[in-house]
C-alpha cells in the first residue's frame, strides 16, 4: 500500500506541474481572448474593455439594446445558442457573428436564415491586404475597408443587405483547387451581411479572421463602426471544452497571478500527500 | 549485395517519400490564372473602346503583385494605359501641332514595346498557370488582341493624329454639318480638294476605336475639287457597351493623286448619341436542382431578349415596359449541384445598344424528405438500436435506407411512410458510434441523403455483466499482486533469489484469514504456515501465540526477531525495514528445511 500511494501521489503531483507549466506557456488557441498572437482576439477585448462571457445564456442579464455581441465559431452552433443569438437580435442586439463555413451554415438552418452558404472560398489579386488570400471589402455603411482572410461565399438575394463587398476583380473558387477557372465568377461578392430582426442587427461576416490581433489595426475602423459607442461582449462559450484554456480566461478574469496560483497548485499537492499518507 | 542494398534503400526512401510527394500542395501566392484572365479581359476592353477599361486597366496595373512576374505586371498595365490616354485624347481633345508630335513619338514607343512587353508577361504567366489547356486558350485570345491594337489601332491612331494636326488641310479638308448626331440621322458633309490632281476616291464609315466597316457614303461631285457626302448614323447594334450613352464612329475620306498613284486620307470624328436600355432582372439566388426559376424583368421600353441558363439557351422573350414574368423550367438540364450563371442577353434596337445581364443562381441538392428521429443516448439491452424514419416526400412513394455504424453497413431497409429500423450494433456496455443513414431516392435529380450522427450506446446488461466478472477477476488478482509488490521490494532491490521462486513461494503461502495493514505481518502469518505452526487465534497476542507454540534454539531466536518486526511495523508509527523482514523469514524457513 505504502508503494501505491507513492506512485499515486507522484502521479498527482506531475500532473499538477504539468497543469501549471501548460498553463504559464502562452496561448495559441485561435480567437481566444487570452491568445496575444496573430491569431487571437486579445487586442480586440483590451481595446473595446469588452466583457467576456463563457456561457451564452448569461447574456441575458445585460440589456441587449446596449450591446454589441461578438461570437466567433469553428464549429456548428446549437439550435438552442441559434435561439438566443435570435433573441438578442429581437431584443435590439447587434450580434456579430463569424466564423468557418458549418458555424455559418448551422446558425443559417437553425435561425432560418433563408441564405444559402457555400464552402467556396473568395479570393482576390488586386485589391487585398498583402496577398490574395486576403480580399479587401468595402463597406458603404461603414465608409471604410474590411481585411479579410479566405471568405467564404455567401449567396443572398435582392433583399439582402450586404454591408461589406469585395472588389470587382475577386473571384470564387468553386472547385476549390485554389486557382481561378474559366468558369468560375469573377465581380464583388457579399462579405458581410447585415439581417434586421425586431430592433437589432444580426451581421454575419464570412471571414473570422477580420477580429484577430493580425487584423486588428487594419479593421480598425469597421469594429469602431460596429460597436459605436454599445458595450462589446464576447462570447467564448466554446473554450470550456478546452481545460487549460478555460483556466488562462478565469485567470484573466479573476486577475489570478502566476505566484498565486503555484502557491495554490503546491497547497493541494501537499493537502493530496497528507490525505494519502494517513490512509 | 551492394546493388541489391542501394536498390532497398531507395525502395523504402521512397516510400517514406510518397505521402510527401503525393499531398496536397497549398496554394501559391500568385495565381496566374486569374492574372492572364484579366489581362484577356482588360485587352478586350482597351481593344473596344469600353469607358470602364481606363478604371479596370488603372486598378489591376496598380495592384502589387509579388514575385518576379510583378515588374512585368506593371510595365504591361502602364503600356496599356499609355495607349488607352493617347486613344481617348484623340478623340476628345483639340492638339497643338507639339503635342501631336509628342503622341506620335509615344505611339511609335509602344508600337514596339507593347507586343514585347505583353508577351513577356504572358509567358511567364503561362508557365505558372495551373491549368495549361485554360492558359493556352487565353494566349491564343491575348496574342490576337495585342495585334490587333498593334497593328490596326495603332497605325490608325497615328495616321489620325498625322492628318488630323500634321497634315496640311489644304489638301483633303472635310466639313460635317455638326459633331454629335442621333441614330439614323442624315449625315452631310462637305469635301473640298486642295489639288486639281486629286479625285476623291472614296469616304467610309469605321466603328472607333476598333475600325469595323459600317458602310459606304454617297458622294457627289460638285466639280472645282468640291464633294458632297451623305450617308446615315448606324443603328445601336454597332455599339458594344450598353452602358456608353455615346457611340464614336470614325469617317475616313481618302483621295487619289492619279498621275503619281498616291493616296492621301482625312478622318473625321462623328459621334452619336444613343438610348441606354434599362433592364433588371430579378431572379432567386439558389434553387433546388430541377426547379423553376422565376424571373421578374423590368424594362423602360420593348425589347427582344434570349434567355440563357448554364450555357444554355433557354429560350426568348419580349419585354414590355415594366414588368415581364418568365419561368425557366430547369428539370430538363443536366445541371450540377452548385453555382450557375443565368443570363439575359437584351437585343440592340434602333437607338439602344444591346445589355447583356448575367446572374449567379446557386443550384442546391434536391435531396429526399425524411424526418429520421433516434436520441444522442442509446441504451439497449439486446444490441440493437431503434430508428424512426418518416417519409415526408410527395415525390416518393418508396425510398431505400442504408444504415451505417460507423464504417459498417448494418442493415438496408425500404421506407414508405414510416420506418422503425432496428440495428444491431454490438454488446460493447458502452461505446460512441457514428451512424450514418444513405436516403436512396428514385428519382433521377434527387441527390442520396445522408444524415450523419455520433450517438452513445449503453447496454446496461452486458454493463453489470462486465462490472461483476471485473470484481470477480478483482478478487481473483489480488493475492498475485501483493505477490507482486513482495518480488519488487524483497528481491528485485536486493537481488538474492530468483523471481521465480518467490513469487511461487509466496503465493502458495500467503492465504492470511484475516485482513491485515502490514506487508511484514503478512510475511511473518506466512512463514507460521510454512513451518506448520497453527496461525494465532483471534483472541491472543503475537506473543502469547509464540509462547504457546514450544520452539526451541535459532529457529525460535530468528523467529522471535521476525516477532518484533512484525509487532513494530503494525504498531509503531515508523514502518519497519521489509528486506530484513524477508531475510529473516528467509533463513527461518531454510533453517527448518534443513
Amino acid at each position: 500500500m505504502k508503494v501505491s500511494n507513492l506512485l499515486l501521489v507522484s502521479l498527482l503531483i506531475g500532473v499538477m506541474v504539468g497543469l501549471v507549466i501548460m498553463f504559464t506557456l502562452p496561448s495559441t488557441t485561435s480567437y481566444s481572448v487570452v491568445n496575444y498572437g496573430d491569431n487571437g482576439i486579445s487586442r480586440l477585448r483590451e481595446s473595446y474593455k469588452a466583457f467576456v462571457i463563457t456561457d451564452l445564456s448569461t447574456s441575458r442579464d445585460i440589456s441587449p439594446r446596449d450591446t454589441v455581441y461578438l461570437i466567433i465559431r469553428l464549429d456548428n452552433v446549437t439550435s438552442s445558442e441559434a435561439e438566443i443569438i435570435l433573441r438578442l437580435v429581437k431584443e435590439g442586439g447587434y450580434v456579430i457573428f463569424s466564423g468557418g463555413w458549418g458555424a455559418i451554415e448551422s446558425l443559417n438552418h437553425y435561425a432560418k436564415l433563408n441564405l444559402t452558404v457555400t464552402s467556396s472560398v473568395i479570393y482576390d489579386m488586386i485589391y487585398n491586404g498583402g496577398d490574395r488570400f486576403h480580399p479587401l471589402g468595402f463597406s458603404s455603411h461603414c465608409n471604410c475597408t474590411l481585411t479579410t482572410y479566405t471568405p467564404y461565399y455567401v449567396v443572398t438575394d435582392k433583399n439582402t443587405d450586404v454591408v461589406v463587398y469585395s472588389s470587382n476583380f475577386s473571384y470564387v473558387d468553386l472547385n476549390g483547387n485554389g486557382y481561378m477557372d474559366i468558369e468560375e465568377p469573377l465581380g464583388s461578392f457579399p462579405l458581410g451581411i447585415s439581417l434586421s430582426y425586431g430592433g437589432g442587427r444580426l451581421i454575419l461576416v464570412s471571414s473570422p479572421q477580420v477580429f484577430t490581433n493580425k487584423l486588428f489595426e487594419a479593421n480598425k475602423d469597421f469594429i469602431d463602426c460596429l460597436v459605436s459607442d454599445r458595450g462589446l461582449i464576447i462570447d467564448q462559450s466554446w473554450v470550456k471544452r478546452d481545460f487549460i484554456e478555460y483556466l488562462r480566461l478565469v485567470t484573466t478574469t479573476y486577475e489570478v497571478t502566476y505566484p498565486a496560483l503555484i502557491f495554490l497548485v503546491s497547497l493541494l499537492c501537499v493537502v493530496a500527500y497528507c490525505v494519502f499518507k494517513e490512509r | 549485395m551492394r546493388i541489391d542494398g542501394l536498390t532497398l534503400f531507395l525502395v523504402v526512401l521512397l516510400a517514406i517519400s510518397t505521402p510527401y510527394l503525393t499531398s496536397a500542395s497549398e496554394p501559391e501566392l500568385v495565381d496566374c490564372s486569374n492574372l492572364l484572365i484579366l489581362l484577356d479581359k482588360s485587352l478586350r476592353a482597351v481593344e473596344e473602346g469600353e469607358p470602364s477599361a481606363y478604371q479596370m486597366i488603372q486598378s489591376i496595373g496598380s495592384a502589387s503583385i509579388p514575385g518576379d512576374v510583378g515588374n512585368l505586371h506593371k510595365n504591361s498595365y502602364d503600356l496599356l494605359l499609355r495607349y488607352y490616354n493617347l486613344s481617348a485624347r484623340t478623340v476628345d481633345e483639340a492638339l497643338t501641332k507639339e503635342e501631336a508630335h509628342r503622341m506620335l513619338s509615344e505611339l511609335s514607343e509602344l508600337h514596339s514595346k507593347l507586343p514585347d512587353v505583353i508577351s513577356q508577361y504572358v509567358n511567364k504567366l503561362s508557365a505558372c498557370a495551373h491549368d495549361p489547356g485554360l492558359s493556352n486558350s487565353l494566349r491564343t485570345s491575348i496574342s490576337l488582341s495585342v495585334k490587333k491594337i498593334s497593328d490596326e489601332l495603332i497605325p490608325s491612331l497615328t495616321q489620325i493624329i498625322f492628318s488630323k494636326y500634321l497634315m496640311s488641310n489644304r489638301l483633303i479638308d472635310v466639313r460635317l454639318d455638326k459633331e454629335v448626331y442621333t441614330p439614323g440621322e442624315p449625315v452631310e458633309f462637305e469635301v473640298t480638294l486642295g489639288d486639281p490632281t486629286l479625285t476623291l476616291s472614296g469616304a467610309s464609315l469605321y466603328t472607333w476605336p476598333d475600325l469595323r466597316f459600317i458602310e459606304y457614303a454617297n458622294i457627289t461631285s460638285l466639280g472645282g475639287g468640291k464633294y458632297v457626302g451623305f450617308l446615315r448614323t448606324p443603328s445601336a447594334e454597332f455599339v458594344k457597351t450598353p452602358t456608353r450613352s455615346e457611340g464614336v464612329f470614325v469617317l475616313i475620306i481618302t483621295a487619289r493623286n492619279a498621275s503619281s498613284s498616291e493616296n492621301y486620307v482625312n478622318y473625321k470624328i462623328l459621334k452619336v448619341v444613343y438610348r441606354v436600355p434599362k433592364v433588371w432582372v430579378e431572379c432567386p439566388a439558389s434553387i433546388y436542382r430541377g426547379d423553376s426559376i422565376e424571373l421578374n424583368l423590368y424594362s423602360d421600353n420593348y425589347y427582344n431578349a434570349t434567355v440563357e441558363f448554364g450555357d444554355v439557351l433557354v429560350g426568348y422573350l419580349s419585354l414590355v415596359p415594366g414588368l415581364t414574368r418568365y419561368y425557366v423550367n430547369t428539370s430538363s438540364f443536366n445541371l450540377t449541384v452548385g453555382v450557375s450563371l443565368l443570363k439575359v442577353s437584351v437585343h440592340p434596337t434602333q437607338d439602344s445598344p444591346g445589355l447583356t445581364i448575367t446572374k449567379p443562381v446557386m443550384i442546391l441538392p434536391r435531396i429526399p424528405k425524411v424526418r429520421i428521429v433516434f436520441p444522442e443516448i442509446f441504451f439497449t439491452g439486446d444490441g440493437f438500436l431503434t430508428i424512426l424514419l418518416i417519409n415526408d416526400d410527395t415525390e416518393e412513394s418508396q425510398l431505400s435506407v442504408k444504415v451505417y455504424a460507423g464504417d459498417s453497413l448494418r442493415g438496408e431497409y425500404t421506407l414508405s411512410d414510416v420506418l422503425v429500423a432496428r440495428v444491431f450494433v454490438g454488446f460493447f456496455p458502452a461505446f460512441l458510434t457514428n451512424l450514418n443513414i444513405v436516403v436512396e431516392p428514385t428519382q433521377h435529380l434527387k441527390e442520396p441523403y445522408l444524415y450523419q450522427r455520433q450517438v452513445f450506446v449503453v447496454n446496461p446488461v452486458t454493463t453489470l455483466l462486465t462490472g461483476l466478472a471485473s470484481i470477480f477477476l478483482i478478487v481473483l488478482v489480488s493475492n498475485k499482486e501483493r505477490s507482486f509488490m513482495i518480488f519488487i521490494k524483497g528481491n528485485v532491490v536486493s537481488g538474492k533469489t530468483s523471481v521465480k521462486r518467490v513469487v511461487r513461494e509466496v503465493s502458495s503461502y500467503l492465504k492470511s484469514p484475516y485482513p491485515i495493514s502490514s506487508r511484514i505481518a503478512e510475511l511473518y502469518y506466512a512463514t507460521l504456515r510454512k513451518l506448520g505452526i497453527p496461525l494465532p487465534k483471534v483472541t491472543e497476542t503475537l506473543r502469547e501465540h509464540f509462547s504457546r507454540a514450544g520452539l526451541s534454539g535459532f529457529l525460535r531466536n530468528t523467529l522471535w526477531k521476525l516477532l518484533i518486526i512484525t509487532e513494530k511495523d503494525l504498531y509503531s508509527s515508523k514502518k519497519q525495514d521489509y528486506r530484513k523482514a524477508v531475510e529473516l523469514a528467509e533463513e527461518v524457513t531454510g533453517h527448518e528445511g534443513e
